[in-house]
């Protein structure tokens, strides 16, 4: 058996700045963009052995209500629930995570108190909490998403392998990992 | 404090949640202390 004990957080990320609070046409984001060729088939390959059907949804929400939906979210310990709910409700169901209706259901759904979270939501009680964890990743020069930080002090980015989480993990745990710099 | 386990036994994959106050499961020692995961990321 292989096992790691974890105190898994999250940190808001801004990927799209300018987003407006309706969302944008993927079109319309996208435009002049080039992508290589297949990479979406990768990506949804990767994402279907992890057991998600991964669309492309046509709207690019704005964010920001759905992190700090997050941040009510950890306040009342389902984190990790809620986290991965907002994930597959966007990339599986194609739903505008921008809305608070659409993430008052998703908090219901997860166990939270739905108009608690929409109350927070309406009053920008966490917005400032999310600003600056946002603020932290720019002065940090975190520019890939995901970032996964260990201990706050060793980095892995991208959506790796899970032998390569493994490989650092243990090595964190048995002191083998050195900082640099 | 509140902590996840995460890993796999076997072909299953197993995840435990401890919310603050939990107890060690019966028979497995309670690690000194979780290693902290914080994830940056976005939805999109």
């Amino acid at each position: 058996m292989e096992e790691f004990a974890l105190q898994f957080d999250v940190c808001a990320f801004d990927l799209r700045p300018g987003i407006p609070p309706e969302g944008m046409p993927r079109e319309q984001a996208s435009a002049g963009r080039v992508y290589p060729p297949g990479y979406l088939d990768n990506l949804r390959q990767t994402a279907r052995e992890s057991g998600i059907e991964m669309k492309r949804p046509p709207l690019i929400p704005n964010t920001r209500k759905a992190h700090e939906a997050t941040e009510f979210a950890k306040e009342a310990g389902q984190l990790l629930p809620f986290h991965r709910a907002v994930f597959r409700a966007y990339w599986e169901r194609e739903e505008n995570i921008g809305e608070v209706e659409v993430l008052r259901r998703i908090g219901a759904e997860c166990g939270l108190d739905g108009e608690a979270l929409r109350a927070a939501l309406d009053e920008g009680r966490y917005a400032g909490e999310v600003e600056g964890q946002i603020a932290w990743t720019r002065a940090a020069g975190i520019s890939g998403v995901p970032t996964f930080l260990f201990d706050e002090r060793f980095a892995l980015v991208g959506a790796q392998d899970y032998e390569v989480f493994r490989d650092v993990a243990r090595r964190i745990a048995e002191g083998r990992l050195k900082e640099e710099g | 404090m509140e902590s996840w386990v995460v890993g796999y036994e076997g072909d299953e994959d197993v995840e435990r949640h401890a919310g603050a106050g939990a107890e060690a499961a019966p028979g497995r020692a309670k690690p000194a202390s979780p290693l902290r995961v914080r994830v940056v990321s976005d939805y999109i």
